[in-house]
């Protein structure tokens, strides 16, 4: 030992200071982080920390764990690709260990999914989540979901179910063990949040969310400051210029002239209006398909069903597998939305079921007359005041500190909020739509395909074309939702007048109304978004702008050609990568060209278009050089409208067939009057121009359209090294299988081939994997099968014993 | 040897003490080390690396079951660290926690 002075016995307080200064920094660090860095402690601890996420990424063979409230023990098996089969003796028990092992599986997303419907995102995230928390409540769904969960149903089990399945979760976030806990929660330096059933409604009105906002009024408004009224009204048609409706209709598709009236002088009211208008960023890319096949058209005599929901693409996937056996009572496979206390589209030994978005008209907006224009407290209804409705939001941050306060106001109608120097107000169905787990928990209980929709129709939102075929080989289908009744010319796509309650919605659709087709006699039922009725048959006003139907239309063209389909068959089908868009457009353009037969770029592009054979493959050349012509078209064609006022396909579709319409005279050349032609040549070799200096010479090999097409799934946090960037995938705009062009983040999110046979048999996969663990073999195992158009067998056993565990966790009642 | 010894025991202690009671229990326990065993010399260098040493300890440990080398890189890429930086981190955050521990508790006639 080393003897020093006594003098220098003592280390110098300094010093010692400095030591302490040292050590709390490393300890506030381990503890609480420091600015992007997360608390470290807990993240690099190798027992309970990160490192811990690997020793139990994967299933362990045997485990047990006990629920309160539980009837029985309920035995779980998991199969190879890990999806739980839930084996239980009551209903609600199935429920709980439903609950169970979604926590289980996928804690941080039912976490991120309900903050994010309830307007909590900043609670978890911190001030990076306050613009979509402000979204969220000032639309009223922290309102709304308060309100559904007070009126939560005691009777026909509504309330028994969630609070079973909050019982499952918080049975597993209970006794989770340290090391379980999820790396985002690590990073984030939180912890999961007990669920109760608010949470559940909220994950629905997040749904809601997702699928019914519109953009209608915001679109025509941009396009009649800019070109007037007349042109608005053209460019965003009432109908569909194609009808191919998923109520069959004509047998043939059919299409309804468009008269585009030239483009008219700005509408000043319009303009104004327009400043008002919220710019609510709403997808326009998402989309769905699902189709069945009556057993007259099938192989092998049994009745066909596919269908494949198009969402945002995440890792993990919106979508979680699973099986409930209830024996005599339940006995469904499928998938479930995280957070949702059932199977959402899936099958049992009798009949299966897929949805589509209605993509109907369900949120108008009235401009409202207040006493104050900058805090209202009354609003004038049928020459009175009423009060408005005043309501306090508080924003919290991670540590419980208030980060913003918001008041928000609510009219008779929905929330109010103040855009410009005015004040609008808005009604959407998804803040009324109660009941909605009745409609999950029916369903599985139907023996045929009529008897399922008599279930379900009391489903509100968001409304789904609903389609089902049973074992007895019937094929419906039905759009299925709350449809308002709106006073006046009964149209939702303009903003509505305040004042008075006679501009208010008037009632609903009935039932019978509903877009429907029960055993039709074509013999095959297809939905994939489009106008779900010919205008002819159709009773009310039920939405504008809608998509054209290409994606139908070469669903319907596959089936009317096959009258011997099988799985397999339904299964190529649902990544097709013929374009009836490009089929549609590229006689015109070869047409165009034609005329300029001295014009080598012109003819170069004519050359490769001619030879394509309008397919989106992942080595197709012509598919890159056509999304290019579009490109270049969309920006020559239609230069009198700002970017938010550009129109759908329909409106090109039709002026396509109008050469001389003076839409097709650009304004950058006022000496001259261009006609369709000369803007098709025109746009024709811009795009080869642009296309060879993007990706070379075509010859070379750099137009490949896996080259240039990428898919991007994000994880959820959107970190880089969780997701799956870059992923070359068949298909392209308008295809089946539809995604944008570049870095597309939507696509198909879980693809389903039921065939109802004697024994039911079924196929799918979904982007992604069971697991919400980045360190699972089943975070992403699905991935490259899912890249690749193929689909796994699901096994449905009937019993536990019929299947290969991959693990088994035994729930216990807890004595 | 008794220096390494020293070391080993030390690191036994923070693995144990660790998969008790978490991440905090170094420096907890580099302060009682010191205090505890007085006659060693070197106190920061035993308890830094017997610290480190117990924390890889448990990766090597948990690397029997699972494949830590992609974890490890996984991870860090998550916090964008270069490949082997979460790795590093495991090892260097213990060491600084155990050795500012000892530092501050160790009486000044101890080197």
């Amino acid at each position: 030992m080393l003897i020093v002075p006594d003098s220098r016995k003592r280390t110098p307080i300094a010093r010692r200071l400095a030591v302490g200064a040292v050590l709390l920094a490393l300890g506030w660090l381990g503890a609480r982080g420091a600015g992007p860095v997360p608390p470290v402690g807990p993240l690099l601890d190798p027992w309970h920390g990160a490192w811990g996420l690997a020793a139990t990424a994967n299933l362990s063979p045997w485990a047990q764990d006990s629920i309160p409230g539980l009837g029985a023990d309920v035995r779980v098996v998991y199969d190879d690709r890990a999806v739980p089969h839930i084996f239980a003796a009551t209903e609600l028990d199935a429920v709980r260990a439903l609950g169970y092992v979604t926590a289980r599986d996928r804690l941080f997303q039912l976490d991120l999914q309900a903050r994010a419907g309830g307007g909590t995102l900043s609670e978890l995230l911190g001030p990076a989540g306050l613009d979509a928390d402000r979204e969220t409540r000032q639309l009223g769904m922290a309102r709304a979901a308060e309100r559904l969960a007070r009126d939560l149903s005691d009777t026909g089990g509504e309330r028994a179910a969630m609070d079973a399945y909050a019982a499952g979760i918080n049975a597993y976030i209970d006794r989770m063990p340290e090391r379980d806990l999820p790396l985002e929660y690590r990073l984030l330096g939180r912890r999961p949040t007990r669920w109760s059933p608010i949470r559940t409604i909220q994950v629905l009105l997040r749904m809601g969310y997702i699928l019914t906002r519109s953009s209608t009024e915001l679109e025509y408004l941009a396009a009649a400051a800019a070109v007037g009224d007349s042109a608005a009204a053209a460019l965003i048609p009432l109908h569909s210029p194609i009808q191919e409706p998923i109520q069959p209709s004509a047998g043939e598709p059919r299409r309804i002239p468009l008269v585009l009236p030239p483009p008219g002088a700005p509408d000043t009211a319009a303009a104004t209006a327009l400043s008002l208008m919220p710019r609510e960023p709403v997808p326009r890319d998402l989309g769905s398909n699902n189709w069945a096949v009556a057993p007259g058209r099938t192989r092998d005599g049994a009745a066909l069903l596919a269908g494949d929901p198009h969402l945002d693409l995440t890792l993990p996937s919106i979508w979680y597998e699973a099986h409930l056996a209830v024996p005599g009572v339940l006995d469904e496979y499928g998938v479930t939305i995280p957070g949702l206390p059932a199977i959402v589209i899936g099958f049992t030994r009798d009949v299966a079921w897929s949805f589509t978005n209605v993509e109907a008209d369900l949120m108008d907006r009235w401009a409202e007359t207040v006493d104050d224009s900058v805090a209202p407290r009354r609003y004038r209804l049928d020459g009175a005041w009423v009060p408005l409705e005043l309501r306090v939001e508080i924003y919290l941050g991670p540590t419980g500190d208030t980060i913003a306060v918001d008041t928000l106001r609510f009219t008779h109608r929905g929330p109010m909020r103040r855009v410009g120097r005015e004040w609008l107000s808005l009604r959407w169905t998804t803040l009324e739509a109660s009941g909605q787990w009745q409609f999950f928990s029916r369903a599985a209980r139907a023996r045929t395909a009529r008897e399922w929709l008599d279930l379900v129709s009391s489903y509100r939102s968001p409304p789904q074309n609903m389609l089902v075929a049973d074992r007895a080989g019937t094929i419906a289908i039905r759009s299925t939702g709350r449809f308002p009744l709106r006073a006046g010319n009964g149209r939702g796509d303009r903003v509505l007048d305040g004042s008075t309650r006679a501009s208010d919605w008037i009632g609903d659709w009935t039932v019978a109304e509903y877009p429907q087709s029960v055993a039709p006699e074509q013999g095959f039922l297809v939905s994939a978004n489009q106008e779900p009725q010919d205008p002819r048959d159709q009773p009310h006003y039920l939405g504008s702008d809608w998509v054209l139907p290409w994606r139908a239309l070469r669903i319907n063209q596959l089936l009317r050609a096959d009258r011997a389909v099988t799985p397999e068959t339904m299964r190529r089908w649902q990544t097709d990568p013929g374009s009836p868009r490009a089929d549609a457009y590229v006689p015109y353009l070869l047409r165009a060209a034609a005329v300029r037969p001295a014009d080598s770029l012109v003819q170069r592009a004519a050359k490769l278009l001619g030879a394509w054979d309008r397919r989106y493959t992942l080595g197709n050349e012509g598919a890159v050089l056509f999304e290019a012509v579009n490109r270049s078209l969309t920006a020559r064609l239609w230069d009198e409208l700002p970017p938010e006022a550009l129109p759908g396909s329909a409106a090109l579709l039709a002026l396509l067939d109008d050469p001389t319409n003076p839409w097709w005279d650009l304004r950058s050349t006022p000496q001259r009057v261009e006609q369709r032609d000369d803007v098709l040549a025109d746009a024709l070799a811009e795009a080869y121009q642009a296309t060879v200096r993007s990706y070379g010479p075509a010859e070379f090999g750099g137009w490949r359209w896996s080259a240039v097409h990428r898919i991007d799934i994000w994880h959820l946090l959107h970190l880089p090294a969780l997701s799956r960037l870059g992923l070359a995938v068949a298909g392209g705009p308008s295809t089946i299988s539809p995604s944008s062009v570049t870095g597309g983040g939507e696509g198909s999110s879980w693809r389903m081939v039921v065939e109802l046979g004697k024994e039911v048999r079924a196929w799918g996969t979904y982007p992604g994997g069971q697991s919400g663990n980045p360190f699972s073999r089943h975070y992403d195992d699905r991935l490259d099968q899912w890249t690749r158009g193929e689909l796994a067998p699901l096994h449905f056993p009937r019993t536990a014993s019929e299947l290969a565990p991959a693990a088994v966790l035994i729930l216990r009642r807890k004595s | 040897m008794k220096r390494a010894l020293r070391i080993v025991a030390f690191a036994s202690l923070v693995a144990g003490g660790t998969v008790a009671g978490g991440w905090w229990t170094v420096p907890l326990l580099a302060a009682v080390w010191v205090r505890v065993l007085p006659s060693d010399r070197r106190p920061v260098f035993t308890t830094a690396l017997g610290a480190a040493l117990g924390w890889l300890g448990l990766v090597a440990f948990a690397a029997m079951q699972s494949p830590m080398v992609a974890l490890a890189a996984r991870l860090s890429a998550v916090l964008e660290l270069p490949r082997w930086g979460f790795l590093a981190a495991t090892a260097v955050f213990p060491a600084l926690l155990a050795g500012t521990a000892t530092l501050l508790v160790k009486p000044a006639s101890i080197r």
